[in-house]
């Protein structure tokens, strides 16, 4: 027998060529595989001691096949070296047995641990699969599950295991009395409520809570008990003992005594290392006065975690690497006094900006929202408002965009990574619903993120062009007998791509017949405003406007239009206004179509409008503060002035007279939000609007364009030809004035008051409740105008807002004032509502 | 029950491994990859586990499934180092990414590793025939990188004074191009992006910064026509110059 030759590691490593390789140990393959997954091969060079020798043992490991591996030099002669791998291969599985567990759990876990016959064993699986049987059942509710694995050979076959898998699900824990000893400050009551997962079983008191008892909630709510005591200034607070006793009915008796300590109260704060604030102002920004209650809490959130936390003035101006540390500086009688040790490091200024993760949105449609910009400060708010922007866009996962600073504090500058996950969010509607004893489907298409610079790159269509943040919606609703209605639009929201302007086209026709019955209430009704952000797409058909007669076809209203808008965010008088305009031609095709003016024949409308906005509200989905107000001016040509045509004239048909209408109207909204209370959670909404339809030619007034008002304010067909306003408490279209028997609202105001208070706030759902006061009335002639004679009501309601369906709700309102004439639209009254309105 | 179907349910892996090559010959790599999928496994540690596992990766490769087929060249980089295939292996891995590289609007991390790849490749193997198709994919690939960097500057230019001043992010961003792709095809667009930066900034500066803003870009426009003497900007370049020349008087 040869001795091995020494190998020094404390020399120099030499160079070796290598002569041969053997493989020895257990084997079942063949060594010259075995010898090959080394990566080392005969007559290459490596040295000793050296990388060469520790990779090909990490690679053997790697495979996870060997339970052992060694490598070393069977004898060396001159430059040329032997080498010897010994390995042990890991054992193979024959089979697993189950201990403790029903046939069907057994299925269960099986495929979740997904062991084969003939798979290797390693630790890792058998860890693996110890992990997913627990986590199985914990799921279920077996919080004290045990699993054990013994690893058992197996006589029959060489190298090969069973495995027992042993289970104790043990039964559901479950506390029967939970007392506290040595606490003064709180009450056992109190003590109590701060635990969030062990509660006494059988105490009304406890009814929704948990009663099971699991070990680490427990521990965890022994520590939310400390934390309490602590933000109360019982700093030295600590749990002296606690012990559980085990009752034989599964239940456990639980004693926490708690030692309280003194009451503790801040004394003097100092600063120390600050250069760019002075102490004093520091100190104000804090809030925490000498003599108020010591808080641990409290003194980090206004350090670091509060939006307006003293750290934030830093991070806010460059000071990336700033560091504020409190430190006790002396504790006498019950007071600390605290020496904040502030490190403010210098200002870093943004390098560049990295954007990733965008598999389908275009870079710049990214970049164009960044606040964040190469050249500025660092600035920490800016960077949280960016993220707030990005998941405004819609294009992302919120919950998932991550912005890295990666900081280079030689140069003093900071790189932002941005990291984001795209998000599905074209929406395809195909919805039906049933309504007045008939069906109504819709199908609708919406894709937001399209690209119509790629509509003829045929690469891009995968399955359609996207990634430009453009708009395509396209909608088909009909009840298959005397409604139909289609509608197309697209938005650019940043035309030209240096500003965001956006520009809007949209194409609608909707085909309504006649039925020999005609409708419940005098009118249809429509939501035409704008189609800047106020489509009235993805809403289910609800609500029962029609009788579910026959269609009659000497009777229909064809409405075919076209708009095209420029909206335009503007930076005077300041970055909150916007301004929109529109061109719109719409055609109206009538016959015997009594609920206008105008009943036969074919008319015309263009008209432009602009409108003035400002939106300064916080949220879209629970609005605490902000305003938000629009004017607006529709206006047609006045052809009345120049067409040479007596309007005045009897013999006039509809035809000739309403060839091109014309009109100008005026609207205008304002709403207007405030916090009540200091959680701003009470939320106060104050909202006036008005409306004014006015003419230019006493005998050409416009049969279309005029408002409907009463009710909730919504259709579910897309309708052209009147504005709908809502009032809840009255019935749909109630306070329309009528002339000759068909609606002619021509002036419109409305006052509302709503108190908001909400019940969740989660990104999965957004649940508020309301009560609202509002009032508003209609008119058909200036001169009837009065502003205080208006119908009022009152009523609560509850909004629901679920990422996937939308904004819904339903109300229900009282109409204190009987309309003359329809006796019934007063009273208590609900009403649905399905997406978002101004 | 078709003869694949056997084939598939049988046993006899060296019958499988035979039918899974032919299949591969014929081009029908989607039951091919379907075969060797399970023989990597059952092979692992025995002679025919390298050529399975390359076939395997190739035959993912050639139904485009590159996110896939990365990973099996990887492994198969990993695991047989020494192998006859590692070669190509290396190379198809840097094609895998050529093909995942995405239009240069998006995520190019990709695009980047497929250039790493190349070029660890190229280290590797500078003799290999294919070195030239390599060069000529990293070229391409490059390209898209050179683009979008010129891109973001662009777009820092055509946003102007839009929530804020984008000037000087387009400055540093142009420069941040420069520095990254010193032979860009941009080279000329993005200096004088660049010089009209600074003059804009310049020329919209308060009092305290104007001097220094516009001497700053007087260095920008000598450095220029220094670079460009012929460049097409020189126009506009000069008229900066007079312009800035005329505001420095009031300095001197």
């Amino acid at each position: 027998q040869e001795e091995s030759p020494v190998i020094s590691y404390s020399g120099k490593p030499k160079e070796y060529i290598i002569a041969e390789i053997k493989v020895t140990g257990d084997l079942n393959n063949d060594p010259n595989i075995l010898a090959n997954l080394s990566g080392l091969k005969v007559g290459q060079k490596i040295t000793v001691p050296g990388e060469e020798i520790s990779d090909a043992v990490k690679k053997y490991w790697e495979y996870g096949l060997f339970s052992d591996v060694k490598i070393s030099a069977e004898k060396i002669e001159g430059n040329k070296i032997y080498l010897n791998i010994y390995l042990q291969e890991r054992p193979r599985l024959s089979e697993i047995n189950f201990i403790g567990l029903k046939k069907s759990e057994i299925e269960d876990i099986s495929s979740k641990i997904s062991m084969m016959k003939g798979t290797q064993v390693t630790p890792y699986l058998v860890d693996r699969a110890e992990r997913y049987i627990k986590e199985h059942f914990v799921q279920k509710g077996f919080y004290n599950t045990e699993v054990t694995i013994v690893q058992r050979d197996d006589p029959d076959n060489p190298n090969h295991v069973f495995l027992d898998v042993e289970v104790d699900k043990k039964e559901k824990v479950k506390v029967r009395s939970l007392r506290f000893e040595g606490n003064e400050v709180f009450s056992d009551n109190k003590l109590n409520r701060f635990m969030k997962k062990t509660n006494e079983k059988g105490k009304l008191k406890n009814f929704f809570r948990t009663k099971k008892f699991v070990q680490e909630e427990y521990e965890n709510d022994l520590k939310s008990i400390i934390e309490k005591y602590n933000e109360n200034g019982y700093r030295d607070a600590y749990v002296v003992y606690d012990s559980i006793s085990k009752n034989p009915d599964n239940t456990v008796d639980i004693v926490i005594g708690i030692d309280e300590g003194n009451k503790y109260y801040f004394g003097n704060i100092t600063w120390v290392g600050n250069t760019v604030y002075p102490g004093p102002y520091l100190s104000e920004k804090l809030r925490i006065q000498k003599g108020d209650v010591f808080n641990q809490t409290l003194l980090e959130e206004r350090l670091y975690m509060d939006d307006d936390a003293v750290h934030n003035l830093y991070m806010n101006n460059g000071y990336l690497f700033s560091n504020i540390e409190p430190v006790d500086v002396r504790v006498y009688n019950d007071t600390v006094d605290l020496e904040m040790r502030v490190y403010e490091g210098q200002q870093a200024t943004i390098d560049k900006v990295i954007i990733k993760g965008n598999t389908k949105t275009h870079e710049h449609v990214i970049r164009r929202e960044l606040r964040t910009k190469p050249g500025e400060l660092f600035d920490k708010s800016e960077l949280i408002r960016t993220v707030r922007e990005l998941s405004q866009l819609g294009h992302f996962d919120p919950e998932n965009i991550n912005p890295v600073p990666i900081p280079d504090p030689d140069k003093g500058t900071v790189d932002l990574e941005y990291n984001l996950v795209e998000k599905a969010n074209d929406q395809i509607e195909l919805s039906g619903g049933w309504g007045g004893g008939m069906f109504v489907g819709s199908l609708g298409l919406k894709f937001t993120n399209f690209s119509v610079r790629n509509i003829f790159n045929k690469e891009a269509w995968r399955p359609l062009p996207t990634g430009d943040g453009q708009t395509l919606s396209l909608r088909a609703q009909t009840n298959g007998k005397y409604y139909q209605s289609y509608s197309f639009s697209f938005v650019e929201p940043w035309l030209g791509g240096k500003k965001p302007n956006s520009f809007s086209v949209s194409l609608y026709r909707s085909i309504q017949t006649g039925t020999s019955s005609g409708y419940y209430y005098g009118n249809p009704y429509s939501n035409i405003y704008g189609g800047y952000g106020y489509s009235s797409y993805g809403y289910p058909y609800y609500g029962s406007y029609y009788s579910p007669l026959e269609e009659d076809p000497d009777e229909h209203m064809k409405v075919t239009g076209v708009s095209v808008g420029f909206g335009k965010r503007l930076s005077w008088p300041d970055d909150f206004f916007q301004f929109y305009t529109q061109a719109s031609y719409q055609r109206y095709d009538l016959k015997n179509w009594i609920y206008f003016l105008m009943q036969n024949g074919n008319s015309n409308n263009l008209s432009f409008k602009v409108m003035l906005s400002r939106n300064s509200i916080d949220n879209p989905l629970y609005t605490r503060t902000g305003s938000n107000f629009t004017l607006g001016l529709e206006l047609t040509p006045p052809y009345s002035y120049f067409d040479d045509i007596d309007y005045s004239s009897e013999d006039l048909s509809d035809s000739e007279r309403y060839k091109w209408i014309e009109y100008h109207k005026w609207t205008f909204k304002g709403s207007v939000f405030k916090p009540l209370d200091n959680a701003l959670k009470l939320v106060l909404m104050a909202k006036v609007e008005g409306g004014f339809l006015g003419y230019y030619d006493e005998n050409k007034k416009s049969p279309f364009e005029k408002f409907v008002l009463g009710g909730d304010g919504m259709s579910g067909y897309s309708y052209y030809g009147s504005e709908t306003i809502g009032l809840r408490g009255y019935e749909n279209a109630s306070l329309t004035p009528l002339t000759d028997g068909r609606q002619d609202g021509n002036i419109y105001n409305k006052l509302s008051l709503e108190l908001r208070y909400p019940l969740t706030l989660q990104p999965s759902a957004t649940v508020y409740g309301l009560v609202f006061a509002e009032a508003g009335n209609s008119w058909s002639e200036f001169r009837d105008y009065n502003p205080f004679g208006l119908k009022r009501s009152a009523g609560v309601g509850v909004r629901i807002f679920l990422p996937i369906f939308g904004l819904m709700g339903i109300d229900w309102g009282y109409g204190f004032d009987e309309i003359p004439g329809s006796p019934d639209a007063n009273g208590g009254n609900f009403h649905f509502v399905i997406g978002q309105s101004f | 029950c078709s003869e694949y179907q056997k084939i598939l349910k049988s046993t006899d892996y060296g019958y499988k491994y035979e039918k899974a090559l032919e299949y591969y010959d014929q081009g029908d790599y989607m039951r091919a990859s379907t075969l060797l999928q399970e023989l990597i496994s059952v092979f692992m540690g025995t002679d025919r586990a390298e050529e399975a596992h390359y076939k395997y990766a190739y035959a993912l490769f050639k139904m485009r499934d590159y996110i896939s087929s990365v990973y099996h060249f990887k492994e198969f980089v990993k695991r047989y180092p020494n192998s006859e295939y590692t070669e190509d292996a290396r190379f198809m891995i840097g094609v895998n990414y050529y093909h995942l590289s995405p239009n240069p609007r998006l995520d190019q991390t990709d695009t980047n590793n497929a250039i790493e790849a190349f070029q660890l490749f190229m280290n590797l193997y500078p003799e290999s025939p294919k070195v030239e198709e390599a060069n000529k994919m990293v070229e391409e690939l490059r390209n898209k990188l050179v683009y979008k960097s010129y891109l973001n500057a662009k777009l820092y230019y055509n946003l102007g004074t839009y929530l804020g001043n984008n000037y000087q992010a387009a400055v540093i961003t142009a420069r941040n191009s420069l520095d990254d792709f010193p032979d860009t095809k941009y080279r000329e667009e993005l200096s004088f992006l660049i010089l009209d930066s600074l003059y804009i900034q310049a020329v919209n500066s308060v009092p305290e910064k104007e001097e220094e803003r516009l001497r700053r870009t007087l260095d920008e426009y000598y450095a220029f026509i220094n670079e460009f003497p012929e460049s097409s900007y020189l126009k506009q370049a000069n008229r900066i110059f007079e312009e800035v020349t005329k505001l420095l008087k009031k300095y001197n």
